[in-house]
């Protein structure tokens, strides 16, 4: 299969193919409804409280109402995040606490979906008991710490006519979208995109490891019976083996995906990389992580580049794509957003999408060094490229559309915007990023490689 | 000092502040310090990081330089229109409302109509016309905010009224902050919200208070006063040459006197930040009756003295304040 295939007709394929995601749909019978969804949280940590806090924010009208939250840490995000939904509840939320998501799932009758923002390697396990209940899922990414067990996260969403939403939040801002659908695709602004490079680069002070309050432990018997040798590893589990996978996956993999998206879905046929356990002591994984893909598309190859660093946070994080005629700067933090024309193409060629509104023309490029009738060149401080900027901003909060995309789709007036298959594809490449440090070789990968 | 043995808390007794651990952390604009007394510092230190993770993610909520920020969605909305708040922005706005009315609308989160009409981008004077005032006026004003406990949701009633918690963020977050230390146990602790928000979490063992003093903004070298913060918060306020004051309740009189500088010592870090703001512009007998109306305030402030003598000798202190020393 022609690994360029756009995502639109991805998707429909694999709900044909009879993934069920249409079907799905319609199995609710409400296509076009508002009817009411009852979801619940199962993972209240840093990010499961991002994801609430986007829903409270849909307000009374909204239609999504929590009944119930899950998490190991009792008294800390369990705590936290019940009384908030305690103080929603005239909002008409509910946040029954949970220890165990057995017993949640066992009780909590009324369920429609379920949002799984546990530790990377509880999400299989936690998406596939939901599926086995009937319940969609939201769940975080990465995907998993395990592509078998990715993997059986779609199969099991395909046996329950379910949605699966992996929460690569990006596919579904309206500036990237704008990015990748208008300037990129429409106007074709960059034409050919030959490199792309991105980062994510925090701080050392940003990247200490977390602590806990005394007094909040988790029982032992609690940690052990979840997978935790104590409480230092539950606490900062993104950097042991076996439960989450360093900086490549947790950071990476949100700016990778938007490489693959930005290229019609492409999916890379290598991967190179170099990283190491360099700074920071007590880690298992990776404290630094450097990648180089090989893209190929239908306009020829892309190579792309991306490093994610825990010891100074110079440029902070963005995505950066370059085509023979145009570069654009994309970062999902907000404002950051840049949009440059080589000097040698002619300013008349961007200007039709200027006059449209499409782009927005902040600086124009110095004008040429000699002038049309002069006979002398003009030696002054070097010509800076035109500077574009797109007409538009992130107006919700964070996570709010990719999640408001998965409760439209829930009630069939929406197609998933990150679908199981497609977040497989993402853990993937991000996942061999690892395995190519560890080997220390190139990786080839296969078209199949990234199939469900 | 307090020594943390296992379970055990032992108290080695504290003297001064250097004897606690220092942390800061660039956010809102301007840089927060934790002050901590605690004897394992590894332990003070993830405390302090996870307060700092707590203003980071205020700082996302209530920015209005961020487009999707709770604030910037309320600028943003029509009139009539709903916006849905989270719990923090919906607290902030709800004491700014509260802060407006007690200071009689001296301290205003919409005065940035006004600001736009008398100054220009770079703060210096212009002189609008009646019109520009007067649409100005109508766009300030707490009046022009709805809030609803019910839903937490805001609605703003008169299209084009901005607000802004510049004002009232910092002390906010600084409350939060407190917050976090008292679960984490480090209550022994100062949290400053830059230099001009400062909020005793609780006085250390050993100490009989945080060391404060209050400088002259146009002489730095001359302290004003000096005084023990115990409990509650002291702000401050003040004006660098040639800047100017709106008073937004006498809105077409301009820019107002006012005060070189102002501070106000109050038993929360939003009434701080709030009430000295309100009292750069707020008269003697002003301050005088809203020092008297809430309990555990003060109020010490440096009059813009025409004469061009900015001294100790002009301070005035009003309110109940233990123990503060004039510099005379």
């Amino acid at each position: 299969m022609n690994n360029q295939i756009d995502r639109r007709n991805f998707i429909s394929s694999s709900a044909a193919a009879g993934a069920g995601l249409m079907i799905a749909n319609s199995a609710l019978g409400q296509a076009g409804g508002k009817k009411d969804i009852n979801i619940a949280l199962l993972g209240a940590g840093a990010q499961g409280q991002v994801l609430m806090n986007a829903i409270l924010k849909l307000g009374r009208n909204s239609g999504v109402k929590f009944r119930a939250v899950c998490d190991i840490w009792e008294k800390g995000n369990l705590r936290r995040v019940s009384r908030t939904l305690k103080a929603y509840g005239r909002l008409g939320h509910k946040g029954t606490a949970y220890v165990d998501y057995q017993e949640m799932l066992e009780k909590e009758k009324d369920l429609d979906a379920v949002l799984v923002a546990t530790p990377d390697f509880w999400h299989a396990e936690h998406t596939i008991a939901c599926f086995e209940k009937g319940l969609h899922v939201y769940c975080e990414k990465e995907m998993s710490n395990s592509l078998e067990a990715a993997k059986n996260m779609v199969l099991a969403g395909r046996k329950a006519e379910k949605l699966l939403q992996i929460g690569h939040q990006r596919r579904s801002n309206p500036r990237y979208i704008y990015c990748n659908e208008k300037i990129i695709k429409e106007a074709n602004l960059l034409n050919r995109i030959t490199n792309i490079s991105g980062q994510w680069h925090r701080s050392r002070a940003g990247c200490v490891d977390l602590g806990w309050p005394d007094g909040t432990e988790i029982p032992k018997e609690t940690l052990k019976k979840f997978g935790f040798d104590d409480m230092a590893q539950f606490r900062n589990w993104r950097w042991y083996k076996g439960l989450g996978g360093g900086p490549i996956v947790d950071l990476g993999s949100h700016q990778i995906d938007v490489y693959s998206w930005f290229l019609d879905n492409a999916v890379p046929s290598s991967v190179m990389a170099s990283g190491g356990v360099d700074y920071w002591k007590d880690h298992e994984w990776y404290d630094n992580a450097i990648a180089i893909f090989e893209f190929p598309t239908k306009k020829g190859l892309v190579r792309a580049s991306y490093e994610t660093l825990t010891t100074n946070s110079s440029n902070g994080y963005y995505e950066l794509f370059m085509g023979d005629e145009g570069t654009l700067l994309i970062s999902e933090s907000a404002g950051r957003g840049e949009l440059y024309r080589e000097s040698w193409v002619d300013e008349a060629k961007w200007d039709p999408w200027v006059q449209k509104g499409m782009i927005n023309l902040e600086k124009a490029s110095a004008k040429a060094a000699v002038k049309a009738g002069d006979d002398e060149v003009d030696v002054r401080e070097s010509a800076t490229p035109a500077l574009y900027r797109m007409p538009i901003e992130m107006k919700d909060p964070y996570h709010q559309p990719h999640l408001v995309n998965f409760f439209e789709s829930v009630r069939g007036n929406q197609t998933l915007n990150c679908p199981g298959e497609i977040g497989y594809e993402t853990a993937v490449m991000v996942l061999k990023v690892n395995e190519a440090i560890a080997a220390a070789r190139k990786i080839e990968l296969k078209p199949e490689d990234f199939k469900v | 000092m307090m020594k943390r043995q296992g379970d055990r808390v032992v108290d080695v007794g504290a003297r001064s502040i250097t004897d606690a651990h220092h942390f800061a952390h660039e956010a809102m604009a301007t840089v927060f310090e934790l002050y901590i007394v605690e004897e394992d510092e590894a332990y003070a230190r993830q405390g302090a990081q996870a307060a700092f993770a707590e203003v980071d993610r205020l700082e996302l909520e209530m920015s209005r330089f961020l487009s999707n920020s709770d604030i910037s969605r309320l600028n943003d909305a029509e009139p009539g229109q709903t916006v849905a708040l989270g719990m923090d922005s919906f607290e902030c706005l709800c004491r700014a409302k509260e802060m407006f009315g007690k200071t009689g609308g001296a301290f205003d989160i919409s005065i940035g109509a006004l600001y736009g009409c008398w100054l220009h981008e770079d703060r210096t004077l212009r002189q609008p016309s009646p019109k520009e005032i007067q649409h100005a006026h109508a766009l300030t004003g707490l009046n022009h905010l709805e809030l609803d406990e019910s839903g937490f949701c805001a609605e703003v009633l008169t299209e084009g009224v901005q607000f802004d918690l510049g004002g009232i963020g910092k002390g906010y977050a600084a409350e939060k902050v407190a917050e976090i230390l008292r679960e984490w146990s480090l209550d022994q602790a100062l949290v400053l919200a830059g230099a001009s928000s400062v909020l005793s979490v609780s006085v250390p063992e050993g100490m009989s208070g945080w060391p404060m003093k209050l400088r002259n903004p146009e002489n730095p070298n001359e302290v004003l006063a000096r005084f023990e913060l115990k409990e509650g918060a002291v702000s401050g306020s003040g004006r660098q040459k040639g800047q100017h004051i709106i008073d937004p309740r006498s809105v077409d009189v301009g820019p107002v006197k006012g005060r070189l500088a102002a501070w106000s010592v109050a038993p929360d870090a939003i009434a701080a930040d709030a009430s000295s703001t309100a009292f750069m512009m707020l008269s003697d007998e002003e301050i005088n009756e809203y020092c008297l109306a809430n309990a555990r305030t003060a109020a010490i402030i440096l009059p813009h003295a025409d004469s061009g003598e900015f001294s100790s000798r002009t301070v005035r202190c009003f309110g109940e304040l233990e123990e503060i020393e004039l510099e005379t």
